[in-house]
């Protein structure tokens, strides 16, 4: 507490908070009853969720048969919505951990909600591996344990098993990370809790005191996980990436894709952060916790990663060329130019483009210029996997098995069944935990908060110049 | 805090040392030209290499001081005035560049194949048409080659003085203002997407095109990285040296040990890199990528598995405690390896590429392929060289070729292979090592290569190149297998070099910008690590 801070830095809680404010304004949302806008929204949310309960059923009931996938589309909207999904899911985890490795302070107003939401989305990922198998009574299979199914083995080559360890192990430990920070905000709920809602949220804290030793293991396990996360946010998209780059297929086998898939991750979870803090800090009177200043980091990281993917995109199109391959150089050609010509571009124009507005203050310090841009990314990131995925393989090899896909109806209630799927539980999630960490806002409010009490805080620069523009804002 | 001794000295024994090491490197160089084959490969390719890593470090010196301005970074303001001086090199770098550049115009050297003029690139019916290089010589030309390099090259550096003289410019500024702040955090914002945009093309031309039929969407990204460790580690050594001279009393075990941090992070991302690019050529084994690792890891093992060694364990292990990263003599120790080991990933990088290269020339001046004394199955090989180019990426009967595989495998005593390119692919590397032991057999290699490319059904390129670099570029060399001590004293030619730059212009400012908004963060900057038995983790005098 008593290292300076510099004074060009931004004010990251405002509204001169207590400590006792702080319990009160974070804490509320979980004891009063819902408002009118939640309901409407969990409504919607539960029936996108009953469409998504059906168009499954359908599934399983009538067969895979019931999607347009042929033989030569045999990945199509289902593959994309995963990797869609896998991608939304980085950015809590590099929130969580990278972002702490690089103290970034920024990070304590968004990580719970981010975190929560790479739980969410990794839910919503599982659903379309798990029944494109089909026979999902069977999906077990994918374990490999002793058994009597006599050669039936999963195969140790195969990019698609390793997804299966990738994605549970980062779904486990994104949980674990998730869950030991919740322990002690979960305890101050309890503590301000009644009759059965008390009993659950003993429970659920494990019995927390908030003593010196309870607090000395925490950080321990928390910097455990952070180690263990960091990893991570590399590992399960370089893996996604190798479903596709370690086949023979042109345009899926590039050495550029792990790093490439990682960015776009990255940049596509801070997108969804952007469109649920927006609505959340608004919805739950948040605006002095995840202020301007968070919203304008989101922003930058998203410019970033943004540009990252333009690189990876020209990389690309250029070795493509370079290579003096021609099914490299078709493969190409039919992306930009072929029969999905539109999603191409809508690819390039949402994800290297729009980002670049970011470019200005002025835009990315508004809320509505970053809710919309943030849906822009949403959408172009979901281009870019169904680029890479049907427009690929709608042009094979053999001519003859040219084909051209679209969706079902049920692939697309599925599609839209896990949007609903992801917002009941992020939801539900709102109303019975603390949408932002407690006391990590607590051990950053005299550092980077308005109360700053470290050298020089007499100067208090930024924090007046803020002001301003919050005004202006 | 001592913030007195803040004017760096370019003493004139530190200056004579230098120059020194200088004239040490242009003996190397001009005794590698002295003793070399007829093209100068080994002058040259001690040349490139040296150039574009020591002008790659100042690049990445830049960049990451871009970055770390960008993203409101505090703790490195006791060291940033290190990364803006190594930046400035990029002027030295121009001049580099620029004479490997008329070299390319002039046709001083044979780099790079696709400048050979003895190659036919524009005439398909002629009988050793190009096709591969063809395609690419909208990119691959000199007037290209000028732009990526030095226009490049010009642009970075005008960036990098720019921020340097708006750093400097803030010291002497009279009333408090974020003036020169924002003007810096301006200039350090736009030179990310610059930066990152050009680089890429830049090292395709000038680092990736020495193998011109090969290609890899990650190459940019791999040598960046590279270079950024190359930065790093030159960083920490600069730092110790510094503050063993009595300076930087201000740079901390703290600051040391993010730096560390950074050497030991970025290491793991390049692994991360290198490992994407190997394994997934691996994999997919397609002949006409595989050929580039092939190459290296028969023909150049040293230089293929001490990169690995010196760039990933070293690092890895020692810098993975927490104590390491803040022992002076332990960092430098690292940084000594992880400098040299860089290096040593760009001479991987250039050397056996360049040797083809040079050893495609001289097939070429001689009139193209047809050298005499090579056994009926190399011509064979040739043929197959022949056919695979003029068929444009279809797919090939291997069967028609087998007869010449089943030959020299018999002459290499070894099983008669099969499609599998698994056989294949050892059948090869046995044979490769059967040429080199005896030292007789051009033959052997070559004709395994191009069967294995016609079994891969793959489209010419390889197998040109194959068949070409199959006689002389695959024995031990000193200086292309492995370093020799001229490449040593070369590569201490040009670290002096950077050095005594460096040096002239750190001398030009402060040591520390001591009007920079961060500078209280800075000098307080704390890792939270709890060391004991190092007085409390801070280096106060």
């Amino acid at each position: 507490m008593s290292q300076p801070v510099a004074p060009v830095r931004h004010i990251l809680i405002e509204g001169n908070k207590s400590y006792h404010n702080i319990t009160e304004d974070l804490c509320t949302p979980t004891e009063k009853a819902p408002s009118r806008e939640w309901i409407i929204a969990f409504s919607i949310a539960s029936a996108l969720l009953g469409l998504y309960i059906f168009a499954i059923i359908w599934t399983v009931w009538k067969g895979i048969g019931s999607w347009n996938l042929n033989r030569t589309i045999n990945w199509g909207w289902d593959i994309t919505n995963f990797v869609w999904w896998i991608g939304i899911g980085h950015a809590g985890t590099l929130i969580s951990a990278i972002l702490l490795l690089f103290r970034q302070r920024w990070r304590t107003g968004v990580n719970r909600a981010a975190e929560a939401m790479t739980i969410f989305a990794v839910i919503c990922a599982g659903q379309f591996p798990i029944f494109h198998m089909g026979r999902v009574w069977l999906a077990f299979f994918i374990f490999p344990f002793p058994n009597t199914r006599g050669p039936l083995w999963v195969n140790f080559n195969s990019p698609l098993l390793w997804d299966v360890f990738a994605i549970s192990t980062y779904f486990s430990v994104s949980l674990l990370f998730w869950y030991t920070g919740l322990v002690p905000d979960l305890a101050t709920v309890r503590d301000r809790a009644s009759g059965l809602r008390r009993k659950m949220y003993e429970i659920f804290s494990f019995g927390w005191t908030g003593s010196a030793k309870h607090w000395q293991r925490h950080e321990a396990l928390s910097l455990v996980l952070a180690g263990i996360s960091t990893p991570l946010v590399l590992s399960v998209h370089t893996i996604v990436s190798f479903d596709f780059a370690t086949s023979v297929v042109p345009g899926w086998h590039t050495t550029i894709f792990p790093p490439y898939f990682v960015a776009g991750a990255i940049f596509s979870g801070f997108a969804m952060v952007q469109t649920l803090m927006v609505i959340t800090r608004k919805v739950l009177k948040l605006e002095q916790y995840i202020t301007i200043n968070h919203i304008e980091s989101m922003n930058k990281v998203i410019v970033l990663t943004g540009t990252i993917v333009g690189v990876a995109y020209l990389t690309e199109l250029f070795i493509s060329w370079y290579s003096g391959y021609i099914y490299e150089q078709f493969a190409f050609y039919n992306r930009v130019f072929g029969i999905y010509w539109w999603s191409y571009f809508g690819m390039m124009f949402c994800n290297v483009v729009s980002p670049q507005l970011f470019w200005s203050r002025k835009i990315r310090r508004s809320i509505w210029w970053t809710f919309f841009l943030s849906i822009i990314v949403n959408i172009g990131m979901w281009f870019e996997r169904f680029v890479i995925i049907a427009t690929t393989l709608a042009r094979d090899f053999l001519p003859s098995s040219w084909s051209y896909y679209s969706p079902t109806w049920v692939e697309i209630s599925i599609f839209a069944g896990t949007i609903g799927l992801f917002f009941v539980l992020y939801m539900i999630f709102t109303r019975v935990a603390p949408v932002v960490a407690i006391a990590e806002i607590k051990a950053i409010l005299k550092v980077a908060g308005d109360q700053y009490i470290g050298p020089n805080a007499s100067q208090g620069h930024a924090h007046k110049q803020d002001e301003a523009t919050k005004k202006e804002a | 805090m001592n913030l007195t001794n803040t004017q760096f000295v370019f003493e004139g024994k530190t200056k004579r040392v230098l120059i020194g090491g200088m004239v040490l490197g242009v003996l190397c160089l001009v005794l590698t030209a002295l003793n070399d084959d007829e093209y100068h490969t080994r002058f040259w390719t001690n040349f490139l290499h040296n150039s574009v890593y020591f002008t790659a470090i100042a690049f990445m010196a830049m960049f990451f001081l871009a970055a770390q301005i960008t993203a409101f970074a505090g703790w490195m303001t006791a060291i940033k005035r290190i990364w803006e001086s190594m930046g400035q090199f990029m002027l030295v770098g121009l001049v580099l560049i620029g004479i490997v550049a008329i070299g390319v115009w002039g046709h001083l050297h044979h780099l790079y194949h696709w400048n050979d003029p003895n190659l036919n690139i524009s005439d398909p019916s002629a009988p050793h048409y190009d096709r591969i290089i063809a395609g690419k010589s909208g990119f691959l030309n000199p007037v290209f080659f000028t732009i990526a390099s030095i226009g490049f090259l010009a642009i970075w550096y005008f960036w990098s003085y720019k921020m340097r003289q708006t750093s400097i410019a803030q010291d002497t500024m009279e009333t408090a203002s974020r003036d020169y702040y924002k003007t810096e955090r301006k200039w350090a914002a736009s030179f990310l997407p610059i930066g990152g945009f050009l680089s890429a093309v830049f090292f395709w031309q000038v680092l990736m095109s020495v193998d011109p039929h090969w290609y890899s969407t990650m190459f940019a990204w791999y040598a960046t990285a590279s270079a950024w460790l190359g930065s790093l580690a030159l960083t920490v050594m600069i730092i110790i040296y510094l503050k063993s001279r009595g300076y930087l009393d201000f740079v901390t075990h703290d600051h040391l040990h993010d730096v560390g941090k950074y050497v030991f992070g970025i290491s793991v991302f390049w692994t991360y890199l290198w490992f994407d690019q190997f394994m997934l050529i691996w994999y997919a084994n397609n002949g006409e990528e595989t050929i580039y690792f092939k190459e290296r890891m028969n023909h150049y093992p040293v230089l293929f598995w001490g990169n690995l060694l010196m760039n990933f364990v070293a690092p890895f292990l020692i810098l993975m405690r927490n104590d390491t990263k803040r022992k002076f003599g332990t960092m430098f120790f690292v940084a000594l390896i992880v400098f040299f080991g860089h290096w040593w990933d760009y001479f991987y990088m250039i050397k056996p590429g360049a040797r083809i290269a040079a050893h495609e020339a001289k097939e070429l001046a001689e009139g193209g392929h047809h050298n005499t004394g090579l056994s009926a199955p190399a011509s064979d090989a040739l043929a197959v060289k022949t056919v695979l180019s003029n068929v444009k990426g279809e797919q090939h009967e291997s069967g028609e070729q087998q007869p010449a595989a089943a030959e020299s495998h018999g002459e290499a005593n070894q099983p008669v292979p099969n499609d599998e390119n698994m056989h294949d692919a050892e059948a090869s590397e046995d044979g490769a090592h059967g040429a080199s032991a005896d030292d007789h057999g051009a033959a052997a290699p070559a004709d395994e290569h191009g069967t294995e490319e016609a079994d891969h059904g793959g489209h010419g390129e390889d197998a040109h190149g194959a068949a070409a670099h199959a006689a002389e570029p695959s024995g031990f060399r000193l200086g292309f297998t492995v370093p020799g001590l001229e490449e040593l004293g070369v590569m201490i030619g040009f670290l002096s070099l950077f050095l005594f730059f460096f040096f002239t212009q750190l001398e030009r400012a402060s040591l520390i910008p001591l009007k920079d908004p961060y500078l209280e963060e800075s000098l307080h900057h704390e890792t939270g690590a709890n060391i004991e038995g190092e007085g409390g983790g801070h280096d106060h005098h």
